[in-house]
């Protein structure tokens, strides 16, 4: 597919060139493009992403590209029943640093990517679940 | 010489009498002094009690940040990644752990504890998850702390608790779902008929 919207990172100037497919699970940002051709025009930066952040973020999309939406988390049913558990290539994906798991995070927040916002904070509950409080370091 | 012995021992039942008046009177000049040291030091240690809990509210509430915060929040560091998160974010994570696991994230750091309070975290309370280290103590205080927020209960096959949870149960007056399964010592009428909950609509005994 052709490419829609070209984004950079806040750190680099290197250039990614998105299509619509992946930009649509971006559902904070899409609207920014709707269906112009962004191909000509200057590169969008994304203040909150870094480039290889970024990079992995487009990565996941499009692995995940075929996957249906995800149903809103409502608060009066259990989360472990509407998260549905990791699978392989995910684990293998996510078996990164604290540092780069957390840039994850708020950049699948930032760009709206439900699918990979729950399952970076699934990862990341999973690794506090079970440690003391002192190894609980999470940030030191 | 009988009248002169007469009149001595009058006299004497006299001194002894006043004598005894003084005494009274000494002891209760002195127990009202120590009575009134033993209230000041006790008024001293209530204000100071006050004063130090004052202290950590407002700490918990982050109105003091620059006196003696050596860590320096606006430098970023000990700022983790977690607690940098939007609070939204972060409830995210959380959402994921136990009771136990939420405990222990309380006692990491402050800006931890304020991620576990947030009342969406508390909406469903699960002590079966955590059935053997529940104790009425603890199911007391957590129950206090989100009786207005928790709408899911579940004490499915926790045999440690007693009445005194369930008259704080009670009390919580969202819950709509109640899990009691296997729960020794329950008693429906006792508990709900006590303080109605209106929205009860799951029972589960």
């Amino acid at each position: 597919m052709a490419t829609i919207a070209q984004l950079k990172g806040w750190d680099s100037e290197e250039v990614f060139n998105v299509d619509g497919e992946i930009l649509n699970q971006f559902s904070s940002i899409k609207e920014l493009f709707g269906n112009a051709d962004a191909s000509n025009s200057e590169p969008l930066s994304l203040p909150n992403v870094s480039a290889a952040t970024f990079q992995k973020v487009i990565e996941w999309c499009k692995h995940h590209k075929d996957d249906p939406s995800l149903p809103p988390l409502k608060c009066n049913k259990a989360i472990s029943e509407q998260i549905k558990d990791v699978s392989d290539w995910d684990r293998e994906f996510l078996h990164v640093d604290q540092k780069t798991l957390c840039e994850l995070i708020l950049a699948a927040g930032y760009l709206g990517i439900d699918g990979l916002f729950r399952l970076t904070c699934k990862t990341v509950a999973d690794m506090i679940s079970g440690t003391t409080s002192d190894e609980n370091n999470f940030q030191h | 010489m009988r009248l002169t012995l007469h009149r001595w021992i009058v006299w004497k039942d006299f001194r002894l009498g006043r004598q005894s008046m003084a005494h009274n009177i000494i002891e209760n000049v002195f127990h009202k002094s120590v009575t009134s040291v033993i209230f000041g030091a006790w008024y001293q240690v209530t204000l100071d009690a006050r004063q130090t809990r004052e202290y950590f509210e407002k700490l918990g509430r982050g109105e003091i940040t620059d006196d003696d915060d050596p860590f320096g929040r606006s430098t970023g560091e000990a700022r983790d990644d977690i607690a940098a998160m939007d609070r939204e974010d972060s409830c995210l994570i959380f959402r994921h752990l136990n009771l136990i696991d939420l405990s222990r994230c309380a006692c990491v750091c402050r800006a931890w504890k304020e991620i576990t309070e947030i009342p969406s975290l508390w909406r469903r309370i699960n002590f079966s998850a955590v059935q053997k280290s529940v104790t009425d103590k603890i199911a007391c205080r957590l129950l206090m702390k989100s009786r207005s927020y928790v709408s899911y209960l579940n004490l499915r096959a926790v045999h440690s608790v007693s009445w005194d949870t369930f008259k704080v149960v009670s009390e919580c007056r969202n819950l709509q779902d109640l899990n009691v399964s296997e729960c020794i010592g329950f008693n429906v009428s006792s508990t709900l008929h006590t303080e109605p909950c209106c929205v009860l609509c799951l029972l589960t005994a």
